[in-house]
């Protein structure tokens, strides 16, 4: 029995509980982070790398911007993408697969922000550094709740951290996500107006500011983005670069006529790089490594929106390759069954100095402008037309066209106000094509069904398919103002998410 | 005895039914048992009628003895029973009319035949009439009988004698046989014969089932008595289990054992393979045809649809990471696959699914054994998937095109004509050899067991090779009396070289067939026209101009030591470690062959994977046989595990050229990349089992486990896992001893037990912040490092629970030559862990761990074997049959809500998990016909953007749209009833095997490569060949339209078909050379043999293989050549 003791005490012996804990290695834990400045920084970083996704950035090619120009008649997509053809037709039912990328990247982009917002706070470390990392957090919080409300109309409004069991919401109506970018944005609006080299790049209080006008304008609420867009134009910061090709190609950045810039960079290893032209670029021809994907293709119904005369407008050129155009030497054929046209905005050869990754994926550092000067100034002109005071307004859209290198004829006085909107919807039109605004300005301004399904789209004239009988674009006026729910997030949300009135 | 099967018949002619004829095949032992029973029981047979008293009336004209029997039968209750070799048809009778008493009737008509009859009830058998009873001259005369002319007794020799078995007690029944004739006998009650040989070399072949056969020459004498040897080796066969062994008849547990002698002649090239269809309730699969692939391996169905189902593999005590696949199927002694919670209940936390033991071959004492083993085989692609040609190609992207109002790309596509087919262009024959050499002997304190082996196998993709060397060296040695210390050290290099095989077979599934593999100068075929896929590298370049390389090195080495401390008690230490390194080298060289075929500068990505496993284990067992008849075994332990694994991975581009001899990081210029991390988890467990069992009539097992795992936090890191088990042998009862029963082996067991899961991921409870969200700020563009938490943390988590109950019964007949075992189960999974996708509002990409819900696996296994010899041993024969069916149901989900896999759960359909149904069911539309008219589109329920061609969806609601409403569960993901066949039939020297399987209940999507019409031009599946192009031409495949307003891709029955197969898994046919030219060439064995491997398979899947997904590396079809040789 002895013998037998000394060998259970023998077997046991090994036994050592401290060897099981055991930390993750390569990983901080959570408990262990957010506790000096730099972590404080970092979390702010990681608010602006979800940014990334709007511009077919980094991991994610989402292209969040290309959404708002398929879902128009600017632009259709490849033939391939079965989700993207469905949401340039209006074809879409809620189980489409981009629909619910959309989703996941905007409350992926709203959750680092709450995290931030949460997590800086207790940090013991220079009190107005951390005030103006939490106004960053917050700048970019209603810039997503802005776009949330957008799409989806009402939505979940998501202002912390949740739990797995605060996870089941309900949603609230779009004017309360509003209500909080209002919020959130007036508070970001004492964030600096400028910053040093190293952080140049940063949200200002002007980017908070045309965010918010913009917020305004969606609401209706003329006389509020007023004095907002005139301290942008008053500040004596900002105006138009001469080039409109400078704009995209990479060649210059953070320049005098960006508000509000993702900033891009190739070569890194960490995919936070540009990966438009890839995604743009004409299919089947040699324009980046490998042949572009021609994900988007400028549709005849766009290039007849350019003002042919008294002279072409030249920012036709720039956007759009045309049969038989020379781009750095080579010349587009439209070999694969394109349009007839591909997007030249986005197609960056890095000879203009733009650095470009020479392997898949084909990334480069040119920024992306989510809001530049032209845009202040046709919002502008938009506030005052709306406000009564339409003559006014003329000057500023005469300013977007004459832009050194557009210098389109200048626009008369004396026209009404009709005239004048529908000035500023052309002039919108051309000037931001393929960045991501033509379809949300339609909806904005309410007009989405009647131009879609006019006549005087070419889609509706040429009748492509005797089936449709002239009615290409599906819109259905109050079901296709936004977006539907997407149903893989009704069904995981136990009931608690309800499906919009029109899609259900 | 006669060892074979012999064709009884029996005629059953009811006066109130139609007469019915039938023929039955039954082992001669079996009449044989009954018939030495009824020389017993015949004495106290006074209840049935006498053959003396049953009368006849009758009336034969040259007529057959079978004739006579119908006869019989048709008047009385009496049942005639013969082997058909020994009643001549030819002879003929003829009987006056009369009534006569059936025993004179079938003394007169059988003498003359020279066979007698024994009866037993109603029942009688006619058998060969060896004593040569004469039947007397006074019946015969006044029996009207025509005695027939053919009839002639043999002369001979006559022998008599006695068998008996060891004790000296008598054996009847025992089959006695001259060797080289037919002729032959049984021992009657008292175990006495009596035969006539032909002469004195005769040689009389004694055999009895569950004894040693024995042959022995007449050799002049007439008096002959045998004693034969009990075969010990059924019943006392020794079972490896966790921590210990046991015999085989003490077992309570549901335990499935395969000896080495199985997997070694199966001509596998991995062991996991030649489990396949072996043991009831193991299901294994093939999911790759890869030549270094390994088999995925459930036990019991799928137990959890979080946490891993994968079982535990334990290689002679170690619990690996690396599994089957270092091994050597050639080094294996035996596999015992653990099937309930009560047999692995002692493995605890890593034991819920089922646990897969191998035992490794040791040597044994005496001559030094050297074996030689070879194999060359011939793979091919058993089942290329159907596609269309160009000319249907062409027809079907300008349907793509004008169906959705653009241009048609292709003016004439029947002129395009055939075409190429992808397929043809990257499978080839391929090929595997392996050679194994073996050592094993020892002296008295010493054995070794030394193997080498060497596999190397081409793949049926080009340029995909895989080889791998494997050694093997079992030592033990007993230095001093009692102590026993030994060492097992198993090494393995595994090379794989290939270029990109599983997107290559992809990209032929879907590449354009219009577009040549190779143009006129020898280059790539390109796609770079309207209507082919542009933007998609071409399958010649990812099968030859990728490189992926991968270097495995696995070492598995245990050193134990084992001291008797008194009789009885032992203690036992062992440490056991695994390390395997993984070496990769991926090249893209720079090239520009077009469009998508273009890769600017050449890139190298280096990457090596170390993990480290070891084990302590220290073991303490007693055991005691008390009183002569409670036998009690204890076992006690502690064990320690740790692992850690890490990575370095280290890229870099821009080389100069492509040279082989340049591909290493320094001859690169550009964009170092470096990444590289670790992780480690311990768990440490204390055991415990008491097995007792009284008389070999009564046995308990019990055992219990306690697990601490570094995976959960402090609070919820115990886990306690018990079992018990009981079993009943009633055939060791003395009442059931007591008489002679046709059941030779029957035992009753039932168990429960509780499992653990963690296999969960390392850290789960832990939020991590993933800090490389990085963003560039400045003129300057300097990276800045971002930080935030991408998954949410659930601290609360703990083990998944497993709690089974089952009982089975194990019956054996005929001495165990027929061996049934039936089981029931019930095994139920609490707390299952599972990553439940949460609502995207959390922003999290990746979502935590909860324990949500329950499962349970029902079931019952049936396996039956039947193993026999006749011809006096010659020919000798097995069949076995296993079946399992599995219900696999979710019995409750905690917050009442579907776990949902969204599209890339299983490919482009639907799965869910929900109460009431099978662990990822798939969900969906249910497809109703396809549209063929406007009018059709108007009258059916709302389906918006429905156009005519596309796909009619049931209404379900029935509320007059479809809508997310009409969804339902559209097809199981788990196999419903698994069945394995094996049979085999051994003549002298020459054998043959083979092993069909099968899976039933099974769906798989199709929305894969070349099905599924994602993109505009790469449906090439012949499916779309009937799609529907105009009213009337199609009701199922729909038409093809570009941007797909209908959304006929969505989730719908349509994506979902039946994986159900069977298939001939195995077959093999060997040749083993006789003994005498052995002896001649001094050698022990050779065989030689062909064998094949998934010979043919029957199923409607539509793709590769219905083990796999659609398009995964095809398992082919292997012919093989071997070769064994034993010195």
């Amino acid at each position: 029995m002895k013998k037998l003791i000394y060998a259970l005490l023998f077997t046991t012996l090994a036994a050592c509980n401290n060897k099981l804990d055991l930390n993750p290695i390569g990983s901080i834990a959570q408990s262990n982070f957010y506790t000096s400045a730099s972590d404080a920084n970092e979390a702010i970083i990681a608010c602006y790398h979800a940014m990334l996704a709007f511009h077919t950035g980094g991991a994610h090619i989402t292209g969040m911007d290309m959404w708002g120009d398929i879902q128009s008649s600017d632009a259709e997509p490849h033939p391939d993408g079965v989700a993207w053809n469905q949401i340039y037709q209006y074809t879409l039912n809620p189980t489409n697969g981009e629909l619910g990328n959309q989703w996941f990247q905007i409350y992926e982009g709203i959750y680092r922000c709450n995290q931030a917002l949460e997590k800086i706070p207790p940090i013991a470390m220079d009190e107005p550094l951390k005030a103006r990392l939490l106004n960053e957090a917050l700048f970019i919080r209603a810039w997503w709740l802005l776009r949330l409300g957008k799409m989806y109309g009402d939505a979940p409004l998501v202002t912390k951290t949740l739990s797995i069991d605060e996870l089941y919401m309900p949603k609230s109506p779009r004017e309360e996500i509003f209500k909080q970018v209002e919020a959130d944005l007036k508070q970001a609006a004492a964030l600096p107006d400028s910053y040093d080299d190293a952080n140049l790049g940063r949200a200002t209080s002007y980017a908070a500011k045309i965010v918010l006008a913009e917020a305004y304008l969606w609401e209706k609420r003329w006389p509020e983005a007023k004095p907002l867009l005139e301290d942008i134009i008053h500040s004596g910061r900002f105006g138009l670069l001469d080039s409109y090709t400078a704009l995209f190609d990479g060649s210059i950045e953070n320049h005098k006529e960006s508000i509000f810039e993702i900033q891009y960079k190739a070569n890194t290893g960490r995919n936070i790089g540009n990966f438009s032209t890839t995604y743009n670029a004409p299919n089947g021809e040699g324009y980046v490594p490998g042949g572009g994907w021609g994900w988007i293709r400028p549709t005849q119904d766009l290039v007849n929106e350019y003002e042919k005369s008294p002279k072409e407008d030249p920012r036709l050129t720039y956007s759009i390759f045309r049969k038989g155009d020379n781009f750095e030497g080579q010349i587009f054929a439209d070999v694969v069954n394109g349009t007839g046209y591909a997007v030249k905005k986005w197609t960056i050869s890095g000879k203009t100095g733009a650095e470009i990754e020479p392997n898949n994926p084909w990334h480069n550092s040119a920024n992306f402008a989510l809001y530049r000067y032209a845009e202040v100034l046709l919002f502008y002109a938009e506030v005052l037309n709306e406000t009564g005071d339409s003559e006014a307004a003329i000057p500023f859209i005469n300013q977007v066209r004459a832009r050194p290198s557009v210098d389109m004829p200048r626009l008369e006085s004396g026209l009404s106000k009709a005239a004048v909107f529908e000035a500023i919807r052309h002039e919108r039109r051309v000037e931001f094509t393929f960045e991501g605004k033509i379809s949300f300005d339609l909806r904005r301004w309410g007009i989405a069904g009647s131009f879609l399904r006019s006549g005087d789209r070419w889609h509706n004239n040429t009748t492509l398919n005797p089936q449709w009988n002239g009615e290409f674009f599906k819109y259905v006026d109050g079901k296709h103002d936004v977006f539907p729910i997407p149903q893989s997030e009704i069904d995981k949300s136990g009931g608690a998410l309800e499906q919009h009135p029109g899609w259900k | 005895m006669y060892k074979n099967f012999i064709r009884w018949e029996r005629h059953i002619l009811s006066p109130h039914r139609p007469a019915v004829k039938f023929a039955m095949r039954i082992g001669l032992s079996y009449l044989l048992l009954t018939m030495a029973c009824t020389q017993l029981l015949m004495a106290h047979d006074s209840g049935a009628q006498s053959l003396a008293e049953i009368k006849v009336s009758l009336g034969l004209k040259n007529e057959g003895v079978r004739d006579l029997f119908r006869k019989i039968e048709k008047q009385t209750p009496l049942r005639f029973a013969f082997m058909e070799n020994q009643v001549d048809k030819d002879v003929r009778f003829t009987i006056h009319k009369g009534t006569y008493p059936v025993v004179e009737v079938l003394n007169h008509t059988l003498a003359s035949l020279n066979l007698t009859y024994m009866n037993t009830g109603n029942i009688v058998y006619i058998v060969k009439n060896s004593n040569n009873l004469k039947v007397s001259k006074e019946s015969e005369s006044h029996f009207p009988v025509a005695l027939p002319e053919q009839f002639t007794e043999i002369p001979g020799v006559p022998v008599k004698g006695r068998v008996t078995d060891e004790k000296g007690e008598a054996l009847p029944g025992v089959s006695i046989l001259v060797k080289g004739t037919q002729q032959g006998l049984i021992t009657d009650a008292d175990g006495d014969f009596s035969i006539e040989v032909p002469d004195e070399h005769a040689v009389l072949v004694f055999s009895f089932v569950g004894y040693v056969s024995q042959e022995v020459t007449v050799g002049g004498r007439s008096q002959l008595d045998m004693v034969l040897v009990a075969d010990q080796k059924t019943l006392e066969e020794i079972v490896v289990i966790g921590y210990g062994a046991v015999k085989k008849t003490d077992l309570t547990g549901a335990v499935g054992v395969i000896s080495g002698k199985t997997a070694e002649n199966q001509a596998t090239s991995n062991l996991a393979q030649s489990l396949q269809g072996k043991i009831a309730g193991l299901s294994v699969r093939q999911t790759s045809g890869h030549p270094g692939a390994g088999a995925e391996i459930r036990i019991r169905g799928v137990g959890s649809f979080g946490a891993s189902s994968t079982p535990l593999v334990v290689v002679d005590g170690i619990i690996t990471n690396g599994g089957l696949t270092d091994l050597d199927p050639n080094s294996v002694e035996s596999i015992t696959v653990l099937k309930d919670a009560s047999a692995a209940a002692i493995y605890g936390s890593r034991g819920a699914n089922g646990v897969v033991l191998v035992t490794t071959k040791r040597g044994k004492s005496g001559k030094e054994r050297i074996s030689f083993q070879s194999y060359y085989s011939f793979d091919q692609v058993s089942r290329k998937i159907g596609v269309v040609d160009a000319a249907t190609y062409g027809a079907m992207v300008n349907d793509f095109y004008t169906n959705q109002g653009k241009e048609a790309p292709y003016d004439n596509p029947g002129s395009l004509g055939k075409g190429t087919n992808w397929q043809d262009e990257i499978f080839r024959t391929g090929g595997k050899q392996n050679y194994s050499l073996s050592f094993s002997g020892g002296g008295q304190n010493s054995q070794h067991s030394v193997i080498f082996g060497h596999y190397s196998g081409e793949g049926v993709v080009v340029n995909s090779t895989y080889n791998r060397s494997t050694l093997r060296i079992n030592n033990d040695i007993q230095p001093l009396k009692g102590l026993h210390i030994g060492s097992s050290i198993g090494l393995s290099y595994g090379v794989e070289k290939q270029g990109d095989p599983q997107p290559a077979i992809n990209a032929a599934l879907i590449y354009a067939p219009n577009v040549l593999p190779y143009n006129e100068d020898g280059s790539y075929g390109i796609a770079d026209r309207p209507g082919q896929p542009t933007t998609m590298t071409a399958p010649l370049v990812y099968a030859y101009e990728r490189e992926n390389d991968r270097y495995r090195i696995g070492l598995l080495a245990n050193t134990y030591a084992e001291y008797e401390i008194s009789k009885g008690l032992k203690f036992r230490t062992s440490l056991g470690l695994e390390y395997i390194n993984t070496d990769t080298k991926n090249f893209v060289p720079s090239y520009n062959f077009g469009l998508g075929n273009n890769n600017g500068v050449a890139t190298l990505t280096r990457r090596t994977d170390g993990l480290k496993n070891y084990i302590v284990d220290n073991i303490i067992t007693y055991s005691h046989l008390f009183a002569g008849a409670h036998q009690v075994d204890l076992m006690g332990g502690y064990t320690f595990q740790n692992e850690r694994s890490e990575f370095v991975n280290a890229f870099r581009n821009t080389f100069g050229r492509n040279d082989e001899n340049l591909q290493v990081l320094d001859a690169a210029t550009a964009n170092d990349r470096a990444r590289g991390n670790y992780t480690e988890w311990a768990l440490q467990s204390y055991l415990g089992r008491l097995i007792y069992s009284y008389d070999n009539k009564y046995l308990v097992t019990s055992s219990i486990r306690i697990d601490q795992s570094s995976r959960f936090a402090k609070g919820n890191r115990t886990g306690i896992f018990p079992s018990l088990s009981l079993g009943w042998v009633i055939s060791n009862e003395n009442f059931w001893k007591a008489r002679e029963n046709f059941i030779s082996y029957l035992k009753l067991r039932g168990g429960y037990g509780v499992l653990g899961n963690q296999d969960v991921g390392i850290y789960p409870y832990q939020a991590l912040i993933d800090n490389n969200l990085a963003y560039s700020l400045g003129n300057s563009q300097n990276v800045w490092v971002g930080a935030a938490p991408t998954s949410l943390a659930n601290e609360n988590i703990s083990w998944e629970k497993t709690k089974t109950s089952g009982g089975g019964v194990e019956v054996n007949f005929l001495n165990d030559k027929l061996g049934i075992v039936a089981e029931y189960y019930d095994r139920r999974t609490y707390d299952v862990l599972v990553r439940v996708p949460l609502p995207n509002i959390s922003g999290m990409a990746t979502y935590p761990y909860q324990n949500v819900g329950s499962v349970r696996n029902s079931g019952v296994e049936f396996s039956v074997e039947y193993r026999n010899t006749a011809a006096r041993g010659e020919l000798g024969y097995h069949a076995g049959f296993n079946i399992s069916i599995n219900k696999n149901e979710v019995t409750k989900l905690t917050k009442g809500l579907d776990i949902i896999l969204a599209g890339g759960g299983q490919g482009g359909v639907e799965t869910r998990t929900s109460e009431g149904h099978g662990i990822n069911a798939f969900y969906g539309h249910v497809h109703n016909g396809i549209f063929q008219t406007e009018e059709e589109v108007r009258d059916a329920p709302f389906q918006p953007n429905a156009a005519p061609g596309d796909i009619k969806f049931k209404d379900l609601d029935g509320d007059g749209q479809i809508t997310a409403d009409d969804r339902t569960f559209i097809g199981d993901f788990n196999a419903k009833q698994i069945l394995g066949f094996n049979g085999g039939v051994k003549y002298r020297n020459i054998d043959f095997t083979i092993a069909v399987t099968g899976d039933f209940g099974r769906h798989q999507n199709i929305f894969a490569s070349g099905f599924a019409v994602a993109r505009a031009a790469e449906a090439t599946n012949s499916m779309w060949a009937d799609r529907w192009t105009g009213p009337g031409t199609s009701n199922y495949v729909p038409r093809i339209v570009g941007g797909d307003p209908n959304s006929n891709s969505r989730s719908s029955d349509f994506w979902v078909r039946k994986q159900d197969y069977l298939r001939i898994q195995n077959t093999q046919l060997g040749y083993n050379l006789p003994s005498a030219i052995l002896t001649k060439w001094k050698l022990e064995q050779l065989r030689l043999y062909v064998a094949a491997q998934n010979l043919y398979t029957w199923t409607k899947f539509p793709g590769f293989d219905p083990e796999t997904t659609v398009t995964s590396y095809p398992v082919p079809r292997s012919v093989f050549f071997g070769i064994n040789l034993g010195f």
